[in-house]
């Protein structure tokens, strides 16, 4: 569509973009020690003894947090024991997120790098697709589909997927545009290398980078979204957890136990926190170099 | 210049229809509103009436091509829920939603330029790393949640603020807030890193030799630079600003256009959800579509490119 | 580099100017922040848990809507406190010995608000725009009736087609509106700012946001306690907790979550009073298995109501022997709710040879009180006697579709709240042939019919419990818990609660 959101034309204005998603760089151990906890808790807790996610048990419920052994995060509204609720509430959001931004990513790579390979029609079609695409919320739409049709963890992925690949689309394209007037990549098109070879042999190495760094980013977005549609109602049903569902569960005792909302938002936190922190001290680090 | 115009004003008529072609798809994902609409008693035949008098018998296509012509004349349907223009009680609630995710974005953004003006004036490295510390773990905390803590300090501890509603002057604040910060985290990020980029361009060394000032420096020269390609970010940024103000005004129960838009999915009121989502889409190529034939009048090179 | 300024100057100006424009610069709606809590306050804020469609009485019957009627209309007969029936526009009503005929005699001193009397035509003519126009909702609580006429103008008779005991019951749910005005002035526009002869009147209706209504000053019965009353639409649960809390909101239904916060809140108090809601299992009885008479009754074995109750609901319901509330006209003390036997359970499910094939427990995934985790806790009970249950959400709109058309696939959790305060209305829609509920039992058919041709209120006591009972024994359902209607109060307001969820404040 517009100037305004097609303005990306060179390599170093994509590059700019996806570092000001960096910002500064904190200490890559403070980042990396974030997402051991994570990890412990998504890969460790399942291991111990007794971890069980859904038994219920109505006269223990909501258990503040370290006041029973048994139940060492506490319990929920079902006495439920929190602290396997959270891992498996863990690993269900950093699926959702993971497949949603793998699928928008790949999309985006696709569509971007041919959009900015062979210009012309093609490309204005594409972008027009992306302006279109853009003008639509996603919160709505997924509303939309999600009441329509249901909500199922593989509904969220695929929707979230196909809906958040613009970004990736616009700083592929953009970077591949840059290259296309380079040396390397003409003397390969004089040698008579196929499109194909090109984009997967030489431009893919370059826009690789950027686009994951984009991706870092949006795992927060996409946890944020699931998350909000959970406030809703509409996120990922029970009795299967997730982030999100475990803040809405736990939004009516905030008062009273708030331990049920802080524990898994403090989760949210670690994650998103810790896949930025490290994306960021690991570029500087390559920046310094 | 012509024909520059020419080619924008296409586009954005194409996106028009392919967003009225979408809309009309979504409308009819949400499910047959006629059961809804009639009283719980009503008999197979006044079904099949309401169904004919609607024009839900007719094949999709003939529907679709009824709802372009009506659409080509602004008409978007009555809501079936309230039985008045869809199209009037959406645009009856936009301003509200537009105060919000205006207030917010203008807020955040010139917050957040002031912050990196004086984060890089004073190159204090402790107070920029404050900084994006805290941008990040914002960014971390999702809009909802952030809500409803305010609103359980600012209201129901301390009784300052409104909780719900639009009221006073007051019940901006906790929904502003919550957004506005949102905003600054975002543009703070990305300016920074704008900073950085520009930091090592030829013209700010050649300025430092020439022994400019450091704000000198930083607002006449890396400011302009930086700014470029958060703009590009910003606009589409306003965009999803408008979509992402659903959940908050379910938390401060304010009385905007997503709010309508979700209620018009659960009552099944599909002109709601047409008209809601035409009108939010149209918002943002119309504001695009303006800004660039302003920057295109602005800036001669435009039309070149 | 201007440019980009430029360009960003721009983009802020049109945005920020378009808001302006749109927005007709900040125009309030008056509604909201009550903030003098002393015995001089005007103003109350009440949450209704949503917005209505229109504020014509004949299309829109939802519960919200008709609080805001019950506020501005006068019905020939209201529900008190207790839930007996009081005189409303009617003094007084009679019956002929077959009730089908109902004579009703309307008070001379009430008045609409633009001054015009209430006629026995008023009535008359509300009833019939009701019955003719098919679109009419509520017409959906008038096809008992065959005709109705004004035989002077203070006398209503009402021509029924069949006996119908509960009809002065009924009539509580019918606004009369005013002809005059309602012909001259359209549905449409009506609907926008009605005109009744209540204790309040409609001053403003803020789309998305409220409805600001004042005191009538003439209003011939208990006159209005405030000056002025703002319902304000609050649909979630946390959102009208914190609002009491903060005092933007003087009444709020809560929900079992709230109940501790709220009652050691120092700005609100804990009110309550036992409400006319029953939150039951429902069952396909045509399914497989769930046809077993023994199978459906391992079913309610499995269920700790007690635990749920106390623990789930925070004591904000109490075990259901029925599937009518201890309000309700017709609720037999003597029955008892099932107790918790999952021996007993197990042993029926064995004996049933079910072969642990999956069922599913549809839901509706709002409006009802800790509905996910209920469900979530049924699935467990059943569970835990071997039954294999699946989850399935279903969001409101698509959920009630599925109950009116009696097409759930397996098991369901619902609730039923009959505003008139009698059995009647549920018991027909649950359990007779060809009803909403999935049962055709010829006794019960038989005792339907016999209770409303009923004119002794005791012998029409027992139809009704006779009729539960045979649900109990045959367990067409499985009732779980009565509900109480629990509301954050502003301390010190002074308001009481209704049985059938009303929020008045005459």
């Amino acid at each position: 569509m517009t100037q305004a959101t097609t303005r990306l034309r060179s390599g170093t204005q994509a590059k700019a973009l996806t570092a000001g998603l960096l910002g500064a760089a904190p200490s890559l151990v403070v980042a990396s020690a974030m997402l051991v906890v994570v990890a412990l808790i998504v890969i460790v807790v399942p291991l111990l003894p007794g971890f069980d996610a859904y038994s219920q048990d109505l006269s223990t419920v909501r258990e503040h947090p370290f006041s029973d052994m048994a139940h060492l995060l506490g319990t929920d509204a079902l006495g439920r024991d929190v602290l396997d609720r959270l891992s498996v509430a863990t690993r269900t959001s950093l699926i959702v997120a993971f497949g949603a931004v793998l699928i928008s990513m790949t999309l985006g790579l696709a569509v971007g790098l041919v959009s900015g390979w062979r210009r012309g029609r093609l490309d204005a079609f594409l972008m027009g697709v992306a302006d279109i695409q853009l003008s639509i919320p996603v919160v709505l739409l997924l509303i939309v589909v999600v009441a329509a049709v249901g909500s199922s963890t593989g509904l969220l992925v695929v929707m979230l997927g196909l809906t958040n690949w613009v970004g990736y689309g616009r700083v592929a394209r953009s970077i591949a545009v840059s290259l296309r007037e380079r040396e390397f990549v003409t003397a390969v098109v004089a040698a008579g290398g196929s499109s194909w070879w090109i984009i997967t042999r030489h431009l893919l190495p370059h826009v690789l980078p950027q686009v994951v760094i984009l991706a870092a980013f949006e795992i927060g977005t996409v946890i944020t979204i699931e998350s909000s549609l959970s406030f809703i109602g509409l996120g990922i049903q029970p009795p299967t957890p997730s982030l999100g569902g475990l803040i809405a569960d736990g939004k009516n005792y905030l008062q009273t136990d708030p331990a049920l909302v802080i524990v898994p938002a403090l989760m949210i936190l670690l994650v998103i926190g810790g896949v930025q922190f490290v994306s960021q001290g690991l570029t500087a680090r390559r920046a310094r170099r | 210049m012509v024909r520059f115009i020419g080619s924008r004003l296409l586009r954005t008529v194409i996106t028009i229809f392919a967003v009225l072609t979408f809309a009309f798809i979504l409308a009819r994902l949400t499910g047959d509103p006629v059961r809804l609409m009639l009283p719980d008693q009503a008999t197979d035949d006044q079904v099949q009436a309401m169904r004919h008098t609607l024009g839900l018998d007719r094949p999709i296509v003939v529907q679709y091509l009824l709802f372009l012509a009506d659409a080509a004349r602004g008409d978007l349907g009555d809501s079936i829920r309230q039985g008045q223009s869809a199209f009037g009680l959406v645009l009856e609630r936009l301003p509200n939603t537009l105060e919000l995710a205006v207030t917010s974005f203008v807020l955040g953004f010139v917050i957040a330029v002031a912050l990196t003006i004086i984060a890089e004036t004073t190159g204090n490295r402790r107070l920029r790393s404050a900084m994006l510390w805290l941008a990040t773990i914002r960014q971390a905390i999702p809009p909802y949640l952030f809500g409803i803590l305010l609103v359980l300090v600012f209201s129901v501890s301390l009784g300052l603020l409104p909780a719900i509603g639009r009221t006073s002057y007051a019940s901006f604040v906790l929904p502003v807030a919550t957004m506005a910060t949102f905003e600054i985290a975002l543009y703070l990020r990305l300016l920074m890193s704008s900073f950085d980029e520009s930091r090592s361009l030829d013209y700010v060394r050649t300025a430092r030799a020439k022994g400019a000032s450091r704000a000198r420096i930083v607002v006449r020269h890396m400011l302009p630079n930086a700014l470029l390609p958060v703009i590009t970010i910003a606009g589409i940024n306003l965009g999803v600003l408008m979509g992402g103000t659903v959940v908050l005004e379910m938390v401060f129960n304010w009385p905007g256009l997503g709010r309508l838009i979700v209620q018009g999915v659960t009552d099944r009121d599909y002109p709601i959800v047409q008209a809601g989502v035409v009108l939010i889409a149209l918002l943002f190529v119309v504001v695009n579509l303006v800004v660039d034939l302003l920057y295109a009048v602005l800036d001669p090179r435009v039309r070149l490119s | 580099m201007a440019p980009i300024a430029r360009r960003l100057l721009a983009a802020v100006a049109i945005t920020g100017t378009a808001a302006l424009v749109l927005s007709g610069c900040a125009d309030f709606s008056s509604g909201g922040s009550s903030t003098s809590t002393d015995s001089a306050r005007t103003t109350v804020t009440a949450a209704l848990v949503g917005e209505p469609s229109t504020l014509d009485p004949v299309f829109d019957t939802n519960l919200p809507t008709l609080n805001v009627f019950q506020n501005v209309f006068d019905q020939l007969t209201t529900i008190d406190a207790d839930g007996a029936v009081q005189p409303g526009l009617a003094t007084k009503w009679t019956h002929d010995e077959a009730l089908t005929t109902w004579t009703f005699t309307l008070r001379s001193d009430a008045k609409f608000s633009d001054d015009s009397p209430v006629t026995a035509d008023d009535v008359v003519y509300t009833y019939e725009t009701a019955m003719k126009n098919p679109e009419s909702n509520l017409g959906g609580y008038m096809t008992a009736i065959k005709s109705l006429e004004a035989t002077d103008d203070t006398t209503v008779v009402f021509h029924l087609k069949a006996a119908y005991a509960p009809f002065d019951r009924q009539v509580t749910l019918v606004s009369i509106l005013p002809k005059a005005i309602y012909e001259a002035e359209g549905a449409k526009a009506f609907g926008q700012k009605p005109v009744g002869s209540g204790p309040y009147e409609v001053v403003k209706w803020t789309h998305g946001d409220s409805i600001t209504l004042k005191r009538n000053p003439d209003y011939w019965g208990d006159k209005g306690k405030y000056e002025n009353v703002v319902l304000q639409f609050v649909p979630d649960e946390t959102t009208r907790a914190n609002s009491v809390q903060s005092g933007d909101i003087d009444v709020a239904l809560l929900g079992p979550a709230s109940v501790s916060t709220i009652s050691s809140s120092d700005a609100a108090e804990v009110v309550d009073t036992k409400s006319n809601r029953v939150i039951y299992t429902g069952f396909n009885a045509k399914a497989e298995w769930l046809d077993d008479p023994d199978f459906r009754k391992a079913v309610s074995l499995a269920i700790d109501r007690k635990a749920i109750s106390e623990n789930l609901m925070s004591g904000t319901t109490e075990p259901a022997s029925q599937l009518i509330a201890s309000v309700t006209q017709g609720y037999d003390a003597s029955i008892e709710p099932t107790e918790q036997d999952v021996t007993e359970a197990k042993r029926l499910v064995a004996a049933s040879g079910y072969d642990g094939s999956t069922i599913t427990l549809s839901y509706p995934t709002t409006t009802l009180p800790q509905i996910q985790q209920l469900a979530q806790s049924v699935q467990q009970y059943l569970e835990k006697v071997g039954i294999a249950v699946k989850l399935d959400g279903q969001e409101f709109s698509a959920f009630s579709a599925n109950w009116f058309a009696a097409k759930f696939a397996g098991l369901y959790l619902y609730a039923f709240a009959p505003s008139a305060l009698d059995a009647d209305l549920p018991l027909e829609m649950l359990l007779k042939t060809g009803g909403q509920g999935y049962v055709s039992d010829p006794q019960i058919d038989a005792l339907l019919s016999d209770e409303l041709a009923e004119s002794d209120e005791t012998a029409r006591d027992k139809d009704i419990a006779d009729i539960s009972k045979i649900v109990a024994a045959k367990t067409y359902y499985a009732p779980l818990v009565a509900d109480t209607y629990t509301y954050g109060v502003t301390k010190g307001l002074d308001w009481t609660p209704r049985p059938n969820g009303m929020i008045l404040f005459n």
